[in-house]
């Protein structure tokens, strides 16, 4: 059991490669995810899933509400059967396991605290399940306190938490099983935005140091940006598309993705209103967007200030789209101006089908 | 308005003074000489020989033990089988789960006197007439505590449930080290009303029983103060005081902690 730990979890965030973990004897597993469905007596929550979730990584689900994220997490961790397909923990199937035979841990929206304990009690409750002995269990206890920046706290009810901290106490006690892959529901949408963004970094922070394959679930797509290593978008409990931050917000494989990522979003217009031949559906990002000398006519609608950026909104016949451009640009005098875009940043999409034309989408 | 307050506050006082009555005219012989059983004088003198000459007329430590067993074996099945089937009306899925439950509820409407002659026979054929087990049968599966329970348990999040199934805690464990703990308030609101209903129960026990071996308090009681027995009354109080002074006691020691049981397990 050697294990090194830093008094606080969020001075030092160590790079992925260099971290002596306590899974450091088990590496962390991938999962992989072969046509998984899961319907229930009235609808389809999940259906045909697969996708792979890397060893070590940080793989957000990421959709609108009720498109089956959290089926889809349930599913893993074995407290809901699938109706079809088979989850793989290291290459072994383990959708006939329960949920205690999986080796994997669970943050849970609310946090699923025990009122009745104590925070330490809590934080222990699963080593006393298994019946840990306790000199081990202590030792555990006080260095996953000490990770979490919970010493002062361990004597405390939930309910004398503010959420931050029971937030912590959630995450101390996955931390403390030493379960290499750890699944996480909605894990800040009870948190203030302050408190999230922390939240967003302490949470990366320790899965990098920990090297735990993690799969973070939420509705934010900046969450999902700024702490993913791979996003699994889903629509309508079907995978629209997997990648990188960078890929998805890049080359969008569907007009959802494309609408779904980025804030605000992808530009989506008839091609034939810039100009461009076919029926296709035309992509660009508010950033790629500017005002020229020269290109396609359009009117000022309104513009929004950012401090740093300005939004600016303006129509193209019946269309509208929305660039973006550093403030200190500022606006020419009239509505009437020229707009002109970076001709790599065009992306076309199928008009019918909504999936990306030409480009292959990156998956 | 201002008038119909008054009233009501005399009403009430009214109420309370013929509730009291009993009580005090109960202590008051108890605890003074035969002779001022219907003679009131402030002045008269004050004794405890009543109680030990209660205490002696009839086999009052052995009707005590009788009561104190009932009541504990009656509340320690009913929490036992109440705590498991409440979980499981409110946790598990189980084919013919409505309609058992259904059956549970029915057993709320049933006025328990109305089975007096139906359970008598089903003790004979049990061959347990004339024994604690006996009386207490009947009311082991407590419908009201089922029912209570279960709403308890329901008002408990299942995220609680699939944090301790995936730490590894088995049904068992998960019942007793989350759901008891969380329903104390239940439990407690719950065994007050019990033990005090089957402390004083009286006409069942006196059908069931024939002998001193299982004869509890109420109804040992009750034959030590029929009237052909010429016992004077201030015996009697002393013995009826004697018989539910721990109740009484017990009640006035923890009454804080009972109503607050009882407002958080929402029962008035
Ligand atoms: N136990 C259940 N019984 C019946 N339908 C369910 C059940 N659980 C989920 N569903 C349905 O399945 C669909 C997907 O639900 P799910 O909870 O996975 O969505 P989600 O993506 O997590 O949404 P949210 O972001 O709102 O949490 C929803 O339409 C929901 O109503
Ligand atoms: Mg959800």
């Amino acid at each position: 059991m050697e294990c090194y730990y830093p008094a606080r979890m969020n001075d030092a965030a160590l790079p992925a490669s260099d971290t002596a973990s306590p899974q450091g004897q088990r590496p962390a597993p991938g999962i992989s995810l072969r046509g998984l469905a899961k319907t229930f007596a009235a609808q389809t929550a999940v259906q045909d899933v697969s996708a792979e979730i890397a060893a070590g990584e940080l793989t957000v689900l990421l959709g609108p509400s009720g498109c089956g994220k959290s089926t889809l997490l349930r599913m893993i961790a074995g407290f809901e059967a699938p109706t079809a397909g088979e989850i793989y923990l290291a290459e072994a199937p383990i959708a006939a396991l329960p949920p205690s035979r999986r080796d994997i841990a669970m943050v849970f929206q609310s946090y699923a605290l025990f009122p009745h304990l104590t925070v330490a009690e809590n934080i222990t409750f699963g080593l006393s399940v298994r019946r840990t002995g306790k000199a081990e269990t202590a030792d555990r206890l006080d260095r996953v306190a000490r990770l979490m920046g919970l010493e002062t706290l361990l004597q405390r009810k939930p309910a004398q938490l503010s959420g931050g901290q029971q937030q912590r106490v959630a995450l101390a006690r996955a931390v403390i099983s030493e379960r290499p892959v750890c699944l996480m529901d909605e894990p800040l949408s009870n948190l203030d935005a302050k408190l999230r963004a922390e939240m967003r970094v302490e949470i990366r922070a320790l899965q990098r140091r920990l090297g735990l394959t993690m799969v973070y679930v939420t509705h934010d797509q900046v969450e999902a940006m700024t702490m993913a290593d791979r996003i699994v978008l889903m629509n309508a409990g079907r995978v629209e598309q997997a990648g990188t931050p960078e890929q998805i917000y890049a080359e969008p494989a569907t007009t959802f993705a494309a609408r779904f990522i980025g804030s605000p979003p992808m530009n989506l217009v008839p091609a034939e209103a810039l100009g461009l031949p076919g029926a296709a559906v035309a992509g660009l990002r508010p950033e790629d967007i500017h005002i020229a000398a020269e290109g396609v006519p359009a009117r000022i609608v309104s513009a929004e200030y950012l401090g740093a950026d300005l939004l600016v909104t303006l129509a193209i016949g019946a269309a509208q789209v929305i660039l973006r451009q550093p403030a200190r640009t500022g606006l020419p005098a009239g509505p009437e101006v020229r707009l002109a875009w970076v001709p790599d940043a065009l992306r076309l999409f199928d008009a019918t089908t909504g999936h990306a034309i030409g480009r292959s989408p990156a998956v | 308005m201002k008038g119909w307050d008054w009233l009501a506050t005399i009403g009430g006082w009214l109420l309370a003074l013929l509730w009291v009555l009993p009580l005090a005219y109960a202590v008051w012989t108890a605890f003074h000489p035969s002779a001022y059983e219907t003679h009131f004088n402030l002045l008269a003198p004050l004794t405890l020989e009543n109680f030990p000459a209660a205490w002696v007329q009839a086999p009052f430590a052995r009707y005590f033990l009788n009561t104190v067993v009932l009541v504990t074996v009656i509340l320690a099945v009913q929490l036992v089988l109440g705590t498991f089937a409440a979980f499981a009306f409110a946790r598990l899925k189980f084919p013919g789960k409505q309609v058992i439950f259904l059956l549970v509820l029915l057993q709320l409407m049933v006025m328990p006197d109305v089975l007096l002659v139906e359970n008598y026979q089903t003790i004979r054929i049990l061959g347990l007439v004339d024994s604690i087990v006996g009386i207490g049968l009947p009311y082991m599966a407590s419908a009201f505590f089922i029912f209570l329970l279960r709403q308890t348990f329901m008002t408990i999040p299942t995220e609680l449930d699939d944090a301790a199934r995936i730490e590894g805690a088995s049904l068992l464990t998960l019942i007793r080290r989350v759901y008891v703990p969380l329903a104390k308030p239940t439990y407690i609101a719950f065994g007050l009303i019990s033990v005090s209903a089957h402390w004083n129960n009286y006409v069942w026990p006196l059908i069931i029983t024939n002998s001193v071996n299982a004869r509890p308090l109420t109804v040992g009681l009750s034959i030590f103060s029929a009237i052909d027995s010429g016992v004077h009354w201030s015996i009697i109080n002393a013995a009826t005081l004697m018989t539910s002074a721990p109740l009484l006691i017990g009640f006035l020691l923890f009454q804080r902690q009972f109503v607050q049981s009882f407002m958080r397990a929402g029962i008035k």
